[in-house]
């Protein structure tokens, strides 16, 4: 009996251990290195580079140490960083990246650090340095509250020993390019185009280059009411039918790694992904992977995805210190330069596009920069709490109601005009 | 000398109810833990639940605005929550009621005296399922169901039948998630009712065999009615776990395609951390907890009356 209570009473113990042992250990007043925990949304091999530049830094001085810690795809690290901030917000990490269209959301409760006055007393980095594509989630309210790291675009990827072989020399330009070369490709059980269903990203790139905006000029619609936002559905609708297209399954990112794993094994000639996958798809593909820009079909256009770095409020002057030092690091010529070089993320500086190791893989990998020539035709997006809403769950959903249900064109984009606007009442 | 015999319990008595206190007290304080876990991880956030459900803002919100009931009020006007409500509705009636009658019939099977041997391994294959993670399950059927390259399709087309769509369209999703679950849960009621099985009392069959009662007659008359307990039971618990779906849904289809198997507990989940209204999550948290409620006092209900309890 005795022994029983004893194991009750410890495992008690133990329990409540483990449960105020969340805390951040890391003491200001201490000598030595501070700590500081980073978490990160980047798998597989992309996650092998992360850590390793992460070793990198710790390697390079004395006074810093990064824990380098993988959380999940966007959705579950965003799901696992509001967790972490719900109450004290003592756990939540000292800097982690965050999905651009997500900085908002933490920007607006005053979570995030104002990094202009760090940005401004140092002399060894600037801020300013950066392409301005990149930086449309960095101001909030005149503060500077994240840097770009791991940004990225839509690009369209093509097989380029199929189109060779069906008589097209160069990528598809235009949408009526598109179909021809898509129908051309159709054959031996492999489909031209892969519609990228789950992710409402890939249908906005579409809109973008029919001439249509994210959200309209005062910020509380959508942008593409009428002809630009029909014009992709009905395109959609009509690779569909001509059986020149596919749509794999699942939803959000496993749609996109479903997409990734059609086009790499041939089943489907041209897809379109993020730019920050053009190393995977070309490491691993057995034929040569193209890469060109969204095609048109008024204007070019690229919308503008990835993640932010940002430093979380409530840390000891000490660790924001440190968490600037490992930001700025990430921000730097070279590491943004070889971060970009092994993934397919855009340089986000001159320095980064003219760094050593990037222009050595672009040697190596001719189509490394392509994504690199859409940040001039970068749009604005809203910088806005409500957006993740709206792309997600009336954008998305009703793409896929007219291209899976039967909802007409006409119809998909009225409804989502109609609930954006609900939204903002 | 009167007095203080009045006041003096004997000793036997004494040193009796001192046990007793210490053992109460003792019995108090092994049950602790537990009570003290329950409060904190049960009793607390349902009425946390219940308060925060008042309450706009997001997760990290330092200061959430009461709304009032603001957020019930959103869930009734949705049409998507409408749309989770059945599709939680229907997916707990397919996979409930296909576990249940194939429980029944293999727990019956499995327990006939005939084939012993075949009936272990049988009972192993079907047991073993309940033993694996749900995520490990859900990553396995998402490539067996995969409608270009899946065994289950390529399985099909061999045989000469039409690729069926399995998780690629609206209509057949939430059915092949259901099976899914069935295929995962039914072991561990075969086993429930098996054990229900085996404490019949042999009499009760010596005497139909006696009267010579046909099988399905036996099966209907007394088989059905003395397991009934454990039919009840199980058939309560297989409920809300299926309000309670999560896993699968989320790893094999992310509530779609077109929301078609969005259920109760993945728009929970979505609506406090990927749209930040935690409010309108735990207004549809208390829905789930009325709904079970109500579910499984009705099934008491039924219970009642055609339970019998030996």
């Amino acid at each position: 009996m005795k022994k029983l209570l004893a194991l009750v009473l410890a495992a008690v113990m133990a329990f409540s251990m483990v449960a105020c042992g969340g805390g951040s250990e890391a003491g200001a007043d201490t000598e030595g290195p501070v700590t500081i925990d980073f978490w990160h949304s980047m798998g597989g091999a992309t996650g092998e580079l992360v850590q390793e530049i992460v070793d990198e830094f710790n390697a390079s001085q004395d006074e810093v140490i990064v824990n380098c810690i993988y959380q999940g795809d966007y959705n579950a690290a965003g799901a696992k960083l509001q967790a972490a901030l719900s109450g004290s917000g003592e756990s939540a990490p000292h800097v982690a990246q965050i999905e651009i269209t997500r900085v908002g959301f933490y920007a607006e409760e005053g979570l995030l650090v104002d990094l202009k006055p760090y940005d401004d007393a140092d002399d060894t980095f600037d801020v300013a340095d950066m392409y301005d594509g990149v930086m449309d989630f960095s101001w909030y309210d005149g503060k500077l509250v994240s840097l770009p790291n791991g940004r990225s675009c839509p690009v369209m990827y093509y097989n380029v020993d199929a189109l060779k072989a069906a008589g097209f020399e160069t990528a598809p330009a235009t949408w009526d390019e598109l179909r021809a070369a898509s129908k051309a490709v159709t054959k031996d059980g492999a489909k031209g185009y892969g519609i990228s269903l789950g992710d409402s990203w890939y249908y906005l790139a579409m809109m973008l280059t029919a001439g249509g905006q994210v959200y309209n000029e005062e910020g509380n619609g959508i942008g593409f009411a009428g002809e630009a936002g029909e014009k992709p559905l009905q395109l959609w609708l009509d690779m569909l039918a001509d059986e020149s297209a596919f749509i794999p399954e699942g939803e959000d990112y496993a749609s996109n790694s479903a997409l990734r794993n059609a086009f790499m094994a041939g089943q489907c000639n041209i897809i379109m992904q993020s730019s920050a996958q053009y190393r995977g798809l070309a490491d691993n593909s057995d034929f040569e992977v193209g890469v060109a820009y969204i095609p048109k079909l008024a204007n070019y256009a690229a919308i503008p995805g990835g993640s932010n770095v940002v430093a979380f409020e409530g840390k000891s002057e000490a660790e924001v210190e440190a968490t600037w030092k490992f930001m700025k690091y990430l921000c730097s010529g070279d590491v943004a330069g070889k971060f970009a070089a092994g993934t397919g993320y855009l340089p986000t500086s001159d320095a980064a596009l003219n760094s050593a190791v990037y222009q050595d893989k672009l040697a190596q990998y001719p189509y490394l920069d392509i994504a690199v020539g859409q940040l001039e035709y970068f749009v604005e997006m809203p910088f806005d709490p409500t957006y993740v809403e709206v792309k997600d769950n009336i954008v998305g959903r009703q793409v896929q109601e007219c291209i899976i249900n039967g909802v007409t064109p006409a119809d998909a984009v009225a409804t989502m005009e109609t609930e954006t606007a609900a939204m903002y009442k | 000398m009167a007095k203080t015999k009045a006041k003096k319990k004997p000793e036997i008595e004494r040193v009796a109810g001192r046990n007793e206190k210490r053992e109460k007290l003792m019995g108090y304080l092994m049950a602790m833990p537990a009570i003290v876990l329950l409060f904190a991880f049960t009793v607390y956030p349902l009425f946390y639940m219940a308060y925060r459900s008042l309450y706009g803002g997001s997760v990290i919100s330092r200061n959430p605005k009461f709304v009032g009931f603001d957020n019930y009020k959103a869930l009734i006007e949705s049409t998507d929550f409408h749309q989770v409500l059945m599709n939680t509705a229907v997916y707990t009636a397919i996979t409930v009621g296909l576990t249940m009658v194939l429980a029944i019939v293999i727990a019956v099977w499995l327990n006939g005296k005939r084939n012993s041997k075949l009936n272990g391994i049988a009972q192993t294959f079907i047991f073993t399922p309940h033993i694996i993670s749900m995520v490990s399950v859900s990553t396995l059927f998402l490539w067996l169901m995969d409608s270009q390259n899946g065994l289950l399709n390529v399985v099909l087309t061999a045989l000469g039948f039409e690729p069926y769509s399995f998780l690629a369209s609206p209509e057949t999703a939430l059915l092949s998630v259901s099976l899914v679950s069935v295929w995962k849960g039914l072991g561990y009621y075969v086993l429930l009712i098996m054990a229900a099985l085996q404490n019949i009392p042999t009499s009760v069959y010596e005497a139909a065999e006696m009267d010579d009662t046909p099988p399905l007659r036996t099966f209907f008359k007394i088989t059905l009615p003395m397991i009934s307990p454990t039919i009840l039971f199980t058939s309560v618990v297989a409920v809300i776990a299926s309000f309670k779906v999560f896993d699968s849904v989320s790893i094999m289809t992310g509530g779609g395609p077109v929301n078609s198997t969005n259920t109760l507990v993945y728009y929970i989940y979505d609506f406090a951390y990927s749209y930040g209204k935690p409010g309108q999550a735990c207004a549809a948290g208390m829905v789930l907890l009325l709904f079970v409620c109500v579910v499984t006092y009705v099934q008491f209900l039924v219970g009642k009356k055609r339970v019998h309890y030996q």
